[in-house]
């Protein structure tokens, strides 16, 4: 799956809206479905008004056809009592209107004159015409029988009818509706069928328009018309039946019993209709693909917006990041410049005038202390760029807590000297003095904080280091709790939150005399949290701080302590009459060494490059040298290079101790010297009892292994 | 807080177009009026002994057999009638039935004005399809009292008294007269008019003076109050004519009478109203549709009497016959009925002003 997709399906605001679209499109839907039934019906509805209004058009029709034959009829009936007592007269003149056969004529009190006569039973019109009005009746088996009576005045002298037998009534009187697709058929009050919707046909018993009409689907329909049909004098409805979806549809007769009733397929009805309901889904549908489509267009512009928003964000912030170096460069650039002022200031003194030793010696001094100060600025600047970018691997090994604490006394024992000041460790509150801790990064901590303290509190005052065990989360881990109090010039309540700020200081005028880099306090929350402990800080201005470090660290064995065989050997050791090959291409460093070096009767050659370094030992003899300086940034061969080149030699040459001497002190750079096969690594500009004392380490080894080796 | 009345005012309109989309078009022909109300109507008054009277209790039984509102209006004048039949549709009928043919012209229009509506004239020649007319042969009935009458009488002299010469009362008194003429030639009708048919001091000295100016036997009332008959039978006169039910009320002096069964034409009428099936029709209302009957005759009606007016019974019944077949000849002896003619039920209902031979009015 592509990186984009998965982001953009992970986006939590895309998903809403995703949501809310499929919402929508499902509201569309049932909008849609809705409206496509709602038309639909209303289709239907309209129909159905259509199928009533043809309805009551062929009614019309049929009533305007039997009101055409009781006319005709009548005619013919008002001619009969002209020809008063004329009988045979009578009788032609009958004869001639009977054209078809159908004309009969019977006397009022039923007996017949001419043609049939037949009774009030199965044609009632007999009885309304013998009373004067004109009637029409069906007798089943029998046929139609329009009647009328023949008047005198307003005296009824004879009955005269038309009788349609049953087998023509469908040519006569048959309906045709829909262009034939429709059938009708008329029917009586109690619903006998007195037309049919098909013509008589002797071989045919059953007809399917017959069966469609017994079907029940339509007869159901036709009882519902039915209700309203008498009411309102026409009805129509869609029903289901064999056929498909049929329309029904009835209307009465005028001026008789009868009414007429009729089906016909509802795509003859529709016709072209239904193309309607088919545009709503239509329209639907792209309504739904708009909406969709404007959906994606939003989510698309929802994701780039966010974008935009986050590089803005992340704009903000580098450029709140870069102001904030600008001001640090800035303050860095004074802090730098103090010191160097003193050593440019002094140097210059001194050469003035070399005579006066102890004036000179008191200027080197100030040199050297501005010189020490320079070098911290510039770890910390160094060390300001690690931490920008981020991430801090630990090194874990196991650290001896007091050990560590002793050294801390040893390096700071000076500046509280100088102070006057009174700096007490404690630790008697920890069971498990060794722990697996990253051992450069804790002394880091140690010394950050006590230097602090150190550099805030006046003369006089007191620094105490304490650590407290506690017991921690699982039986192998403890919860230990450093202290570091002192009472000196405090923090203001608005500013300690900001304590551990990279580049933070108060900007009082106390704090601005004391020198410093505003890192102390970040490297150390940088390093806690990297170890998942916690840091914070109490403080009053004018009564002190102090600095509460709560680290999680896993217990360790106790290692071997040998001290006194250690300080045996490292105190038997002695560098003179040693032989040190010093390597750097940069002449200036190979001098100042040398110089330490001589001071402590050693002897140096020097090389200036890897290569020739390797040369040199490979042709001198093998223990010519006791041990080699080696400078790691080398032109032609470097530091690392040459050292394996030397250690591939073997031998007692291979063997020979080469310390590191490099700019560069971080942890990796010590681990790649350790790879490389170097003993130690120091870092530049070399201090000289660091020096002295990598040197007598390395021989201590080096004679411990000899002593070993010895048979 | 604007988003939300948005949200609102969308929903709301979204809802008021579903509303709107489903129910657009949704109405359908619907004009009936409720099915439980029926409204009567009666020119004349519902205690008249007569006709109105027989009508307005069946009616009355009929909705108590179906559990439906019956509300009566009694005296309805011509000209009062379209406003009561208003009256009568408002208060919810949704049946109407009338009696009398004056107010045919009158329904004609309300038929076609109201279609949700039907209407029955249990006296009526006009149709619509939601008019249902009833042509009342009554004298069919009369004219077999008639011939009771004419074989009874001994001094060949017969009374008969009306409350006014209506057109129906010269239709009764001309089908009397034919009946009595069939049997006895020799008999006369004289006939007296009240003027007023709810007065029985009226009725009672009308009657006297005609039977105190003529030898009078037989008498025969129409529409007018019980005192008339009770006079005649205290003066020891044998009576004809119209009673409700058929108790013969005057033991010693009653011939014969005749009675409506008005029930089966209601029901059939309200059944088919109630079922959205009332279809108009010309109903036929004489001695073969069941709605006229003789009743039973008195004790003093001899055999031979009865043979005769069953065998004229037979003759209506089977539909040969009527009462105004011809010849018809009035009382000025001019043929107004040929030989194998009849009257039209339209000259019967409008056209008789005229008194058949043997009618001497007074």
């Amino acid at each position: 799956m592509s990186a984009k997709l998965k982001a953009w399906i992970t986006d939590r605001r895309i998903l809403r809206l995703a949501l809310t679209l499929a919402l929508m499109i499902l509201l569309l839907s049932c909008l849609g479905v809705l409206l496509y039934l709602r038309v639909n019906a209303l289709l239907n509805r309209y129909m159905e008004v259509q199928g009533e209004k043809q309805a009551e058009t062929l009614a019309e029709l049929t009533q305007r056809q039997f009101e055409v034959e009781l006319t005709a009829l009548y005619t013919v009936a008002s001619e009969l009592p002209r020809i008063e007592g004329m009988r045979a007269n009578a009788l032609q003149a009958i004869q001639e209107a009977d054209y078809d056969g159908r004309i009969g004529v019977q006397r009022i009190d039923g007996s017949p004159f001419y043609g049939e006569a037949y009774s009030m039973e199965d044609f009632p019109c007999i009885e309304s015409a013998t009373h004067g009005k004109n009637a029409v009746s069906y007798c089943p088996g029998k046929g139609l029988m329009f009647c009328v009576p023949a008047l005198r005045e307003e005296n009824v002298a004879f009955v005269v009818y038309r009788l349609y037998p049953e087998a023509i009534l469908y040519q006569r009187f048959g309906v045709v509706s829909y262009g034939g697709s429709g059938h009708v058929r008329i029917e009586d009050a109690e619903n006998h069928v007195v037309v049919p919707c098909h013509p008589a046909d002797a071989e045919s018993v059953v007809f399917a328009e017959d069966a469609v009409f017994a079907e029940n689907s339509v007869v159901e329909g036709v009882q519902w018309m039915e209700r309203t049909l008498y009411g309102v004098g026409s009805a129509s409805v869609f029903r289901r039946c064999s056929l498909g979806e049929t329309m029904l549809y009835a209307a009465v007769i005028g001026n008789s019993d009868y009414h007429i009733v009729g089906f016909v397929p509802k795509s003859v009805v529709m016709e072209g209709v239904q193309h309607i309901s088919s545009m709503v889904i239509l329209v639907f549908v792209v309504l739904a693909v708009m909406t969709l489509s404007g959906g994606f267009l939003l989510m698309g512009l929802e994701r780039q917006s966010r974008e935009r928003d986050a590089l803005r964000e992340a704009a903000r912030v580098a450029e709140k990041s870069s102001a904030a170096k600008s001001e640090f460069l800035a303050n860095m650039s004074h802090d730098i410049r103090t010191p160097m002022n003193a050593i440019i200031g002094f140097t210059n003194l001194a050469l003035q005038d070399m005579t006066n030793q102890e004036q000179v010696h008191a200027h080197l001094d100030k040199i050297k202390s501005a010189s020490s100060n320079l070098l911290g600025l510039m770890n910390d600047i160094l060390e300001m760029s690690r931490l920008d970018s981020g991430v801090l691997e630990l090194n874990e090994t196991v650290c001896v807590l007091p050990q560590m604490l002793e050294e801390l006394r040893e390096i700071m024992d000076e500046p509280v000297r100088e102070k006057k000041q009174t700096f007490t460790t404690d630790c008697s509150g920890v069971a498990d003095t060794a722990v697996w801790c990253d051992r450069v990064q804790l002394h880091r901590i140690l010394l950050n904080l006590v230097s602090n303290a150190v550099k805030f509190t006046p003369e006089g005052g007191e620094i105490s280091l304490r650590i407290q065990e506690s017991p921690g989360e699982s039986p192998d881990v403890g919860r230990y709790e450093i202290r570091v109090k002192d009472n000196g010039i405090g923090m203001s309540p608005e500013f300690a939150p900001k304590a551990f700020t990279l580049f933070e200081r108060e900007r009082t005028s106390t704090v601005s005399g004391v020198q410093g880099s505003g890192l102390g306090l970040a490297i150390v929350k940088h390093i806690v949290d990297s170890m998942n402990g916690t840091v914070r800080v109490q403080s009053e201005p004018g009564l002190g701080s102090e600095f509460v470090v709560v680290l999680n660290l896993r217990k360790a064995e106790e290692p071997e302590r040998t001290p006194e065989a250690q300080a045996t050997l490292e105190e038997d050791v002695s560098l003179e009459g040693r032989r040190i090959l010093l390597v750097d291409d940069i002449e200036l460093n190979r001098e100042i060494v040398a110089m330490i070096l001589e001071m402590e009767e050693v002897e140096t050659e020097q090389a200036d490059d890897g290569s020739v370094a390797v040369k040199m030992i490979a042709d001198a003899e093998p223990d010519y040298y006791d041990a080699v300086l080696m400078d790691i940034q080398m032109p032609v061969m470097d530091g690392y290079d040459a050292t394996r080149a030397i250690r591939a030699m073997g031998g007692p040459r291979g063997a020979t101790p080469i310390i590191a001497l490099s700019a560069n002190a971080f942890d990796e750079d010590k681990k790649k010297s350790a790879e490389a096969g170097m003993n130690d690594h120091l870092a530049k500009p070399v201090d000289e009892s660091q020096l002295v004392e990598a040197l007598r380490k390395v021989f201590a080894a080096k004679r411990q292994t000899k002593y070993s080796l010895s048979p | 807080m604007k988003k939300r009345a948005l949200l609102i005012l969308a929903v709301c309109l979204l809802a008021l177009f579903l509303w709107q989309m489903l129910t657009i078009g949704a109405e359908r022909r619907d004009s009936q009026s409720p099915l439980n109300k029926v409204g009567v109507l009666l020119n004349g008054s519902a205690q008249d002994g007569g006709f109105s009277q027989s009508l307005a209790e069946a009616a009355r039984d009929v909705c108590e057999e179906k559990s439906l509102t019956f509300i009566r209006y009694d005296g309805v004048t011509v000209e009062a009638f379209p406003e009561t039949v208003q009256n009568l549709m408002e208060e919810g009928c949704g049946l109407i039935v009338c009696d009398s043919e004056e107010f045919d012209p009158g329904l004609e229009q309300l038929a076609k004005d109201n279609p949700g509506v039907c209407f029955f004239n249990a006296m009526g020649a006009v149709t619509a399809r939601n008019l249902s007319s009833c042509f009342r042969r009554t004298y069919q009935a009369r004219y077999l009292l008639g011939i009771t009458a004419g074989c009874q009488t001994v001094a060949n002299e017969i009374g008969m008294i009306v409350s006014s010469f209506s057109s129906e009362t010269i239709r009764q008194i001309n089908a009397f007269t034919l009946g009595v003429r069939r049997v006895n030639e020799n008999a006369r009708v004289f006939v007296r008019c009240t003027n007023d048919p709810f007065d029985a001091e009226t009725a009672a000295a009308v009657t006297n003076e005609l039977l105190d100016a003529h030898s009078i036997d037989v008498l025969c009332c129409h529409g007018i109050p019980y005192a008339a008959m009770e006079t005649a039978n205290r003066r020891g006169v044998w009576l004809v004519g119209y009673v409700p039910g058929d108790e013969i009320p005057f033991p010693d002096t009653w011939l014969a009478g005749y009675a409506f069964d008005w029930k089966p034409f209601l029901t059939q009428c309200v059944e088919d109203w109630r079922a959205n099936r009332f279809v108009g029709r010309q109903y036929s209302g004489g001695v073969r549709s069941g709605l006229v009957h003789l009743t039973p005759f008195g004790a003093n009606v001899r055999e031979e009497t009865r043979d005769v007016v069953e065998a004229e019974l037979a003759r209506l019944l089977d539909g040969s016959f009527d009462v105004f077949f011809g010849p018809v000849r009035d009382r000025y002896g001019t043929v107004q009925v040929r030989e194998g003619e009849t009257m039209s039920d339209e000259r019967i209902l409008h056209g008789m002003n005229w008194f058949v031979e043997g009618v001497t009015p007074e």
